[in-house]
């Protein structure tokens, strides 16, 4: 029953009383004569009423919406006009508006009103409200703050949308030269494409998009147009740009001059299927569409095959496809038609695009991550298609859309990507635009729950990229590895495998506030070599043909040489070898056979593939058979990086370690002489094993990781290791933790010991930092600041059930007598963590550390050298030295932004200031919500302005006129005809 | 006070009569709650919205229509156009989210022809079932449903609502309402004839 009645509509306006009288005496013969109809009729009449009968229920606002709404409107009427209708002619309603008026102080008076709320309120209300109204005080503060220190620095334009101009035009004046150029040689498939003379009738344009990974839902799309005979100069593009996000790949694609949007295949008569770089709809760069694939395929041509090209070339400029211009990506993203579109299809599409929007955001802080990921495929990508043999593109000229609708376009999408929507959830959306973890409100969430992580791989990469002269890129540093990169300075616990300890003092002053930074350590026991369980060892080593490079099976040999230093005669090594092959070359031997074992590792021939699912597979099963009660079991990984494995291949071998993991075999990774140490498989691995994943490229590092940090990576003394901290409400205000983003546990997984964290070896220290705002500064009442907890399940052991194991919680509260006034007087250790805290979040150009000073954390770096304990140490002289060496690159500079990038964070931030606001008790008053109103329409305007600013820029830059035309430089080519 | 055109409320409160902007709350907060909350759904925040709505009609109401002392009636349309306009813009601007475009649909989800047939639906829950059944037309076709049904819209101030065409309008509306008939039809008696294909009468 899905069809309907022709005459439905005009029926309906008649049962709407919408109909003119014809329609009337149509529909009146019509219901007599067809019963259907009177049918029809009937069930509308029924559906009207039920609908009016059950819906129609009464509706009305809240209460104190409606005092709220009151109390605006009484100020702002006082504001506008002295006629005011008198006192005694005010409903109830009124003065109890008024009432509220006089009662909620604003936010800026927030603590006069507290001091009088007590009288009316319970003392347990009163100190909510004044909490919430000093959290509302400090995001008020905070934007105004951000508001008088803009953080806008050069006039360059977006450098993204430069090189997208640049693309286009760089296509356009191939195209231009491609077409200009006689084609030699026999070319038959492109001739199909200049058959458009010939062209008769109705031309059907088939937009055929596949969604790429992220399959879409919608697949294909069609667009008609019919075609006068010989001028194709209609506008297709003008229709709807049905360009397909797809994904966060999108700025890739761009560089890539004719590749943009992923390479356009058009499809001729013949269904040939060349490429068609011309038309290859550079999509903008940070836009979406990076798995577009476009093919049009003119269904209805009727022309002869094979004619000279050349000499017909028409010039199909019903392709000037919009989808070539920045900004014009989406059918049309403007807010007043999300979700309200003419038809079901368009709304789809619109939600498609918006969601993909969502996504990618354009400044959105692991875009960056992904470019880098998609610039690696793309040169694969660029290299595989080198093969091909060179075909020449038809001429497709490239229409980009004037000025003002790109300003426009760009304005709606920027705005719509600083939206927070009704279920946003506030924390994630912080993660998404800026990645860092926001300042959270005591009041909506007052735990804090991670997982402990000892890695330090984050730290490893960014000295590396410094000693090169570069500053790192943002997306790797990871603030928790750079605080747990240096060597433990608490005292390690004797009788418990860790121990639990916490300073704190005034943090570096950020915006003049009384803000505190708070240091939980966790420090494992030492656990002597005489004292530890025997080892036995399977070390699973790459011999593929890249180990041959760069000295790799040297670092492989000295690794080994160095492991061995730490292992005793108790302690077993084998040794497994793969490439496309895995082989066992040594079978479990004790190291008092030191001599056999180094003996195996001179018998590395590098050579062939990279199988690490065998290696590992037969690694395994070596362990396996070596299990025994008492032994640590460990599978060692050494190879050159498996970041090539295919995702299925990954997964299967993740499943498999876990596995083994229960059965008490752990997996270490080390990755051998990798540039950038950047194999997130190899730390998955490591993760999944409970095991520590290092990088090594030189001795040193060979030194750090097997030398030094032995015992922490091989001797376990603690598994699922989760760190809790707990603020306190009535002293705590806000909170916000530095680092281990990707560590959260929920608050309520603290103590379900089924929940996975990570494994904390001998002598590790594991450091969390936080930073907090207090209500009233430091109150000695015996109140605690916070509780800090700490909870562990004793190391997995080889050949026995691990499912039952015993699981240890300690806890301290933290005091205000805990606090130390002044950052001076804390431990050497908790300065350096204060300041390599502070370099990462420089180094990721954290939110947190916008309007703080790089020379102040130089000298306060420069400082730690004072330190009798740091005078003489290598890694603390090396980390002023990194800070030195970033200061020196620009670290300051790195920390602004374009003005547009600049805008849109404003923007975010105020929009996230309105929906922390509103999630407090309490009511916003009047005032705040005009200033909110306010500075979000200043910033509103402000980004507006600096996304016109930037687009002329951009097109002045690359020759493109505010029309949309190229400025071709010097004289036109001769175009053939 | 409730006597009062809509168009002399609106000249008082321009006045800066608070009376008089406590009356054009109550008189509209109904409608635009529904309007707001069709477009929303449930769990949007349409208070918010609605409560913006009367905030922005507080700062800067709107002229008053030209002909409304002499229509009451056209005085009361056009504010009340501009009012759902306001608040369907501020709709716009929450709908964007993932999350709630998710939870819209999950809201849809149970269907009424699995989840074990509506003749049994009892009095209680036939609101519910009209109200999934509303929801699972396109919002467009809901929101145009609700305007018309229940608040009582024109075709014409719906259009201005809406910025839509007369046409359209009446297309949606009669395609919702037909949609909404057969997804509503164990609930409406029986009322229809046997079988009969509508669409094969020609």
């Amino acid at each position: 029953m899905s069809t309907h009645h022709p005459l439905l509509e005009k029926l309906t306006a008649v049962l709407m009383n919408e109909a003119d009288a014809a329609t009337q005496a149509e529909i009146k013969l019509a219901l007599e004569n067809d019963p259907s109809l009177a049918a029809e009729e009937q069930r509308l009449r029924a559906t009207i009423a039920l609908v009016q009968s059950e819906l129609g229920d009464v509706q009305s606002l809240a209460p104190h919406r409606v005092e709220d709404l009151l109390s605006s409107a009484a100020t702002l009427s006082d504001a506008r006009s002295e006629v005011l209708t008198s006192p005694h002619s005010w409903g109830a309603l009124m003065r109890s508006a008024a009432a509220v008026v006089l009662l909620s102080g604003g936010v800026w008076g927030a603590l006069q009103y507290a001091d009088q709320g007590h009288v009316v309120i319970s003392d347990e209300q009163a100190h909510d409200e004044r909490i919430a109204s000093i959290a509302r005080a400090n995001l008020m503060g905070q934007l105004a703050f951000r508001q008088a220190n803009p953080r806008v620095a050069s006039g360059n334009p977006d450098d993204q949308w430069v090189r997208g101009y640049q693309s286009l035009a760089d296509q356009e004046r191939q195209s231009q030269q491609a077409y200009d150029r006689p084609l030699t040689g026999d070319s038959g498939m492109a001739g199909e494409v200049y058959e458009t003379e010939e062209l008769e009738g109705a031309v059907e344009f088939k937009v055929a998009e596949s969604a790429g990974p992220q399959s879409l839902g919608i697949s294909t799309t069609t667009l008609s147009g019919q075609l006068p005979g010989d001028k194709y100069g209609g506008r297709l593009g003008s229709r709807k740009n049905l360009s397909k996000p797809g994904g966060k790949l999108g700025t890739a694609n761009v560089p890539g001059g004719g590749g943009g949007g992923g390479g356009g295949a058009y499809r001729g008569p013949g269904d040939s299927n060349p490429p068609l770089p011309g038309a290859a709809l550079a999509v903008p760069p940070v836009t979406q569409g990076a798995d577009l694939k476009r093919s049009y395929s003119l269904g209805a041509t009727k022309g002869k095959k094979g004619s000279s090209p050349a000499q017909k070339g028409s010039r199909l400029e019903a392709l000037g496809y919009g989808g070539g211009a920045p900004g014009s990506m989406s059918s049309d993203p403007s807010p007043a038609n999300l979700g309200l579109a003419n038809s079901p299809e368009e709304m789809e599409l619109e939600e498609i695009v918006r969601d993909s929007k969502l996504e990618t955001g354009a400044h959105d802080f692991f875009l960056s991550r992904d470019v880098e990921d998609a610039q690696l495929e793309s040169q694969d990508s660029d290299n595989l298609a080198m093969g091909d043999e060179p075909v020449r593109p038809p001429r497709v000229p490239i229409h980009i859309k004037p000025i003002q609708d790109t300003v426009d376009q760009r304005y709606q999408d920027a705005r719509h990507n600083c939206l927070v929507g009704p279920n946003d959830h506030l924390p994630n959306l912080y993660q998404q635009w800026w990645g860092d973890n926001p300042w959270e409100l005591t009041m909506a969430d007052s735990q804090a729950t991670f997982g402990a992580d000892v890695d330090t791989a984050s730290y490893g990469a960014a000295r590396n990229k410094l000693m090169k002269s570069q500053l790192p890129g943002r997306a790797g540093i990871r603030t928790e590895e750079f605080v747990n990169y240096f060597r433990p300075d608490l005292v390690a616990p004797t009788n418990d495998a860790l121990a639990l300890s916490v300073e704190m003092a005034p943090s570096f002053s950020r915006d003049g506030k009384d803000r505190w930074l708070l240091r939980v350590g966790v420090r494992a026991q030492e656990i002597q070599a005489w004292e530890r369980d025997p080892l036995a060892l399977v070390l699973v080593v790459d011999v593929s043909g890249s180990m041959k490079q760069h000295d790799r099976m040297g670092l492989v040999k000295r690794a080994v040489e160095r492991m061995l230093d730490n292992l005793d005669s108790r302690d077993t090594v084998a040794i497994v070898t793969f490439n496309g092959e895995a082989t066992e070359i040594l079978s479990p031997t004790s190291v008092g056979e030191r001599d056999a074992i180094l003996a195996a590792t001179e018998a590395f021939s590098p050579g062939g593939g990279t199988d690490a699912a065998k290696g590992l597979q037969l690694g395994y099963k070596v362990a396996a058979e070596g299990a025994a009660p008492g032994v640590i079991s460990r599978v060692v990984l050494l190879s050159d990086g498996l970041a090539n494995t295919g995702q299925t291949d990954q997964v299967k071998i993740l499943e498999s370690v876990r596995e083994h993991l229960n059965r008490g075999v752990h997996l270490n990774t080390l990755g051998v002489g990798i540039e950038g140490h950047n194999d997130t498989f190899l730390e998955q691995l490591a993760d999944g094993g409970d095991g520590l994943c290092d990088f090594v490229d030189d001795d040193r590092a060979i030194q750090r990781a097997l030398g030094e940090r032995f015992a922490g990576a091989f001797i376990p003394v603690a598994d699922d290791v989760k760190i809790q901290v707990e603020f306190n409400g009535r002293q705590v205000v806000r909170w916000r933790q530095l680092g281990y983003e990707n560590r959260a546990i929920a608050d309520a997984a603290f103590r379900d010991d089924a929940v996975d964290a990570g494994e904390v070896g001998a002598g590790h220290q594991v450091t969390a930092l936080f930073e907090i705002e207090l209500d009233r500064g430091l109150v000695y009442d015996g109140t605690s600041l916070a509780t800090a907890r700490l909870r562990w399940k004793d190391p997995k052991v080889g050949g026995q059930d691990n499912s039952l194991r015993r699981a240890t919680e300690r806890s301290l509260d933290i005091m205000a007598n805990d606090a130390l006034a002044h950052p001076g007087s804390t431990s050497p250790g908790y300065q350096r963590a204060a300041v390599t805290a502070q370099f990462a979040e420089f180094l990721r150009r954290s939110v947190h550390a916008r309007g703080d000073s790089v020379p102040a954390l130089l000298a306060a770096a420069e400082e730690l050298l004072r330190a009798p304990e740091f005078v003489q140490d290598e890694d603390t002289l090396e980390l002023v030295d990194l800070i030195r060496r970033a200061t020196d690159l620009g670290l300051e500079e790195a920390q602004l932004s374009n003005a547009v990038q600049a805008a849109t964070d404003d923007l975010r931030e105020i929009e996230h200031v309105c929906r922390q606001l509103d999630s407090l008790p309490g009511r916003m008053n009047t005032g705040d919500r005009n200033r909110l109103g306010a500075a979000r329409r200043q910033a509103q305007e402000r980004l507006r302005q600096a996304i016109a600013e930037d687009e002329a820029e951009a097109r002045e830059a690359t020759g493109w006129s505010h029309n949309g035309i190229l400025v071709v430089q010097g004289p036109e080519p001769v175009r053939k005809r | 006070m409730e006597a009062l055109t809509t168009a002399s409320l609106l000249e008082r409160w321009r006045d800066g009569d608070t009376d008089a902007f406590a009356a054009l709350i109550q008189r509209f907060e109904e409608p635009l709650l529904r309007h707001v909350r069709v477009l929303l759904g449930p769990r949007g925040s349409c208070e918010d919205v609605v409560q913006e709505t009367f905030l922005r009609l507080a700062k800067k109401p709107p002229a008053p229509h030209p002909d409304a002392n002499q229509d009451p009636s056209a005085g009361h349309g056009a504010l009340a156009a501009w009012l759902h306009r306001v608040a369907r813009n501020l709709c716009t601007d929450e709908m964007r989210s993932t999350s709630r475009r998710e939870q819209r649909e999950q809201a849809v989800a149970p269907d009424e022809a699995v989840s074990g047939g509506q003749s049994s639906v009892d009095g209680a829950d036939t609101k519910a079932a009209v109200r999934r059944g509303m929801d699972q037309l396109p919002s467009d076709q809901r929101e145009v449903l609700v305007l018309r049904l229940l608040d009582g819209h024109s075709y014409q101030e719906i259009a201005e609502i809406t910025g839509l065409k007369t046409g359209t309008i009446g297309w949606l509306l009669s395609t919702g309402l037909a949609a909404l008939s057969q997804i509503l039809a164990p609930m409406l008696g029986n009322s229809q004839p046997n079988n009969m294909p509508l669409g094969d009468v020609q």
